[in-house]
């Protein structure tokens, strides 16, 4: 991107940016979400959000959805993203089978769990 | 939209308030770090969210007032700024907003968030905290049309509430305006939506003055598609009345219509999109001319039944550039028969050129050029001839898509360029018109703040625009005969699967030792899963394309995490259960060999097609339909404005006549100010008559509203 407007270091500063996408065949939406957090001593953690919905009739029933936090010992790999700034062919499938694999034997309410977190942290270093 | 005054002073009176209020002095600029701003100890001044338009709705400020009043709200005004809040409160209200959904006619969409520091006072130790939102959302076709390019990316509101639902589903716009054939005028239209039906849109409009009067009542539907040829119909049925006077005539009509028209993909780098539709209309024409005083062949009010086809492109001419050109045709018939008594041709061309300079900043020219012509064969109501003014008319019935009908002359009000001498025929049977409204942006409030935008700030949108291209070349690439070939290699491995199973249940019995049932067991359930995979990609593939997720976790599994495909998992318990001591005889060997071949075979077509023709033909296709979005993304960072101020100049020449080619060219010149609000733009001036003749008025007022294409 040509946009470039590189501003002073203020420490650490929270983002996030979602993207939802009708793929071509009007058959499934993806939702796509990297949120940049902030901890109090300046270092920085990171959200993921996942939710691929298939069409069901004339309704989006959602088949994936993958919310993780990334934590501080998995900190290289979303970095590692948000260097490369793209998902492989490998990661997208990874969070699409693997780690909705894994999210659907976790109990309803699970907010954290290290082999989810673990899956997806890989996914998106892949 | 246009000559609506009314609705022009009450968005100045939004806006600049608005506007001035928000913007920073350079001395109040937040250049320290959250962290200084805690140390110094600051207060919260207000807490306030940042997203276009959103002073628009009302019930908008109201939803994001309860959200950032709510008591799990870190941060508020009036409490001393911590920056552990500041954070937390981020993450509080990304929580809280409701998920993006994307449609057929809306297929991307992006949402990117950052909360900043803004009016850093130094004297009193006040600051406030503001969370800037913007979302975008792409519409194949309006984002491409000359017309509305760029007028419906940027989203009205970022938080939903029930009232900006509702008003999304019956939507009201009061308005009113003036111009001196219609005298002061005021009305109200009301849009009906009802997603998924026939008619998605139901429009009811009325305006009305002491000499004027028009109606409209309009069900309309539209449908777009992801693939092929033909990516946008629209269709609408009509039944539209006027009465709008002119300077020597008042023209009336009363018309039911129904209409369609198509739209193409983008072709080429330009973008170039044909449409092409057509329309049938039957009504009235009426005028208050006595029938003595029209010329031989033409009737002051008849009856009136036509059918129009027509057909145009538009095209992109490098970075902020646009042309179109139109042509219709009009059959139309006079009398109770249908027969043909007058056929009507019009052209209208146009360019939009935007030459951007310093900080969101630009000179725009909107050119354009129409001509027109009627032969009569039989007999012409008066009210089809050509009339001309400051208003335009359109051949077609659609806001998507512009035709220009008549002479459009900004010297002269509406319907009041109507002849060449002072007791001269009314109305035109030729015209030629030609427009040019050049502008330069004086002054301008960017969209985007400056100080948000940082490389941390383009890198997100990077993410997000690379996520997308990457889910389209997956679903591109399922979509060639490569990779359906490659996922018919299903067939034999399921064969292979249920072949394994089967010998499985031979060994399986009661009399084995434990640890030979519990290896059975594992391999059981890891086969069992193999076989459920194997027969959803099998399924998939009958309707569908199977999941790339899906044939990867089979036959290729993640090397990276580590994780073996299912199938290798299951031939690994097999052998872990055939070096069992006291295994039965068995042919699972074999089953194994062979279906080890069947997923090596499966796995490396798979793994082969990321470096195939399909897959840069399918990389191709998706990084041509993000070069829109990327631009748009571009543009609304480095181009777009919340408000902004241009003088603008107009030069129009125009020529009405009958068969003979007599009269003059007439012109307008004159100055105006056009008020931008995001892609909404207002002009408004004067502009004289300079060779005006004793029956014509020396000038105009002008006024216009339209969608600029800042993001073509």
């Amino acid at each position: 991107m040509a946009t470039k407007k590189p501003k002073a270091k203020k420490g650490c500063t929270p983002i996030s940016v979602e993207v939802a996408i009708l793929t071509p065949d009007d058959k499934h939406q993806i939702n796509f979400g990297l949120t940049k957090g902030c901890n109090p001593d300046d270092t920085v953690f990171w959200i993921i959000d996942f939710i691929l919905k298939e069409q069901k009739g004339s309704a989006m029933v959602t088949r994936v959805e993958v919310h993780v936090h990334i934590g501080k010992d998995q900190q290289k790999d979303a970095e590692k993203l948000a260097k490369t700034k793209k998902l492989s062919d490998e990661a997208i499938d990874m969070l699409n089978s693997v780690a909705a694999d894994r999210a659907k034997q976790l109990p309803p309410g699970t907010t954290n769990d290290p082999q989810l977190n673990k899956i997806v942290s890989t996914a998106i270093s892949t | 939209m246009r000559k609506v005054v009314f609705k022009f002073l009450l968005v100045l009176a939004l806006i600049i308030p608005t506007s001035i209020t928000r913007a920073q002095s350079p001395q109040d600029k937040c250049n320290l770090t959250a962290q200084d701003y805690q140390d110094q100890n600051y207060v919260i001044r207000d807490v306030r969210f940042d997203t276009p338009l959103e002073w628009l709705f009302g019930s908008v400020g109201d939803e994001v007032k309860q959200l950032l009043t709510s008591p799990d709200m870190p941060v508020r005004a009036g409490k001393v700024f911590v920056k552990a809040d500041f954070n937390n409160s981020f993450e509080f209200v990304r929580r809280h907003f409701p998920e993006l959904t994307v449609s057929r006619s809306q297929r991307l969409r992006i949402r990117i968030a950052k909360p900043g520091l803004e009016n850093c006072d130094a004297q009193a130790k006040f600051l406030d905290v503001v969370y800037h939102v913007y979302t975008l959302g792409f519409s194949y076709y309006l984002t491409r049309a000359f017309e509305t390019g760029g007028k419906d990316e940027v989203n009205r509101s970022v938080i939903e509430t029930s009232a900006t639902r509702t008003l999304a589903h019956y939507f009201p716009v009061p308005y009113g305006g003036y111009n001196r054939s219609r005298n002061i005028f005021g009305g109200s239209s009301v849009s009906i939506k009802q997603p998924g039906g026939i008619l998605e849109k139901i429009d009811l409009e009325g305006s009305g003055s002491s000499s004027s009067a028009v109606g409209r009542a309009e069900g309309s539907g539209t449908q777009d598609y992801g693939t092929g040829f033909i990516r946008h119909l629209e269709y609408q049925f009509r039944y539209y009345y006027s009465n709008l006077p002119g300077q020597n005539i008042t023209l009336k009509q009363g018309l039911g219509l129904g209409q369609f028209f198509a739209a193409t993909r983008a072709i080429g780098p330009g973008e170039l999109v044909f449409r092409f539709g057509g329309l049938v209309e039957g009504g009235n024409k009426l005028t208050d001319i006595a029938p003595a005083n029209v010329a031989p062949g033409e009737l002051a009010s008849s009856r009136y039944g036509s059918i129009k086809t027509f057909v145009g492109a538009n095209l992109r001419l490098g970075k902020g550039h646009a042309i179109k050109a139109s042509y219709g045709l009009q059959l139309g018939s006079a009398n109770e028969r249908n027969h043909l008594d007058y056929t009507k041709q019009v052209l209208d061309s146009a360019a939009n050129l935007r030459f951007s300079f310093g900080d969101h900043k630009a000179f725009t020219a909107d050119l354009q050029f129409t001509a027109g012509s009627i032969h009569t064969r039989r007999q012409l109501p008066v009210g089809e001839k050509f009339f001309g003014g400051n208003a335009e008319q359109n051949f077609i019935a659609s806001d998507s898509w512009l035709i220009r009908s008549n002479p459009f002359i900004r010297s002269f009000p509406q319907n009041s360029f109507d002849r060449n001498s002072p007791g001269g025929i009314l109305g035109g049977n030729r015209f030629f018109s030609a427009n040019a409204t050049l502008g330069v942006t004086v002054w301008s409030k960017p969209l985007v703040p400056s100080e948000i935008v940082d490389d941390e700030f383009n890198d997100a949108a990077e993410i997000g625009l690379n996520f997308a291209e990457s889910s389209l070349k997956t679903e591109y690439l399922k979509e060639t005969t490569e990779f359906k070939a490659m996922a018919a290699k299903i067939e034999p491995l399921l064969e292979s699967l249920e072949k394994a199973d089967q010998e499985l249940n031979t060994i399986d019995g009661p009399a084995l030792p434990q640890n030979l049932k519990d290896q059975i067991a594992t391999t059981r359930t890891d086969l069992s899963a193999a076989l459920t995979t194997a027969r959803t990609i099998k399924d998939a593939l009958k309707n569908d394309a199977p999941k790339t997720g899906d044939i990867r976790k089979l036959v290729v599994g993640f090397p990276s995490i580590p994780i073996d495909s299912t199938v290798t998992t299951v031939i690994k318990d097999v052998q872990t259960l055939t070096s069992l001591p006291s295994v039965p005889s068995n042919h699972l060997a074999e089953r194994m060999i062979d279906l080890e071949a069947r997923r090596k075979d499966m796995a490396d077509s798979f793994t082969s097609l990321s470096s195939s023709p399909a897959e840069t033909n399918a990389a191709a296709k998706a990084q041509k339909d993000m070069v829109y979005p990327r631009r748009v993304f571009s543009q609304l960072i480095n181009d777009a404005n919340l408000i902004a101020f241009s003088p603008v100049a107009i030069f129009d020449a125009a020529k009405l006549w009958q068969f003979d080619n007599s009269g003059k060219t007439r012109y307008a010149v004159g100055p105006g100010l056009r008020v931008s609000v995001v892609s909404l733009d207002v002009t408004a001036g004067y502009a004289w008559n300079p060779n005006r003749h004793p029956w014509e008025s020396r000038g105009a007022f002008l006024f216009t509203m339209e969608a600029s294409n800042l993001f073509r």
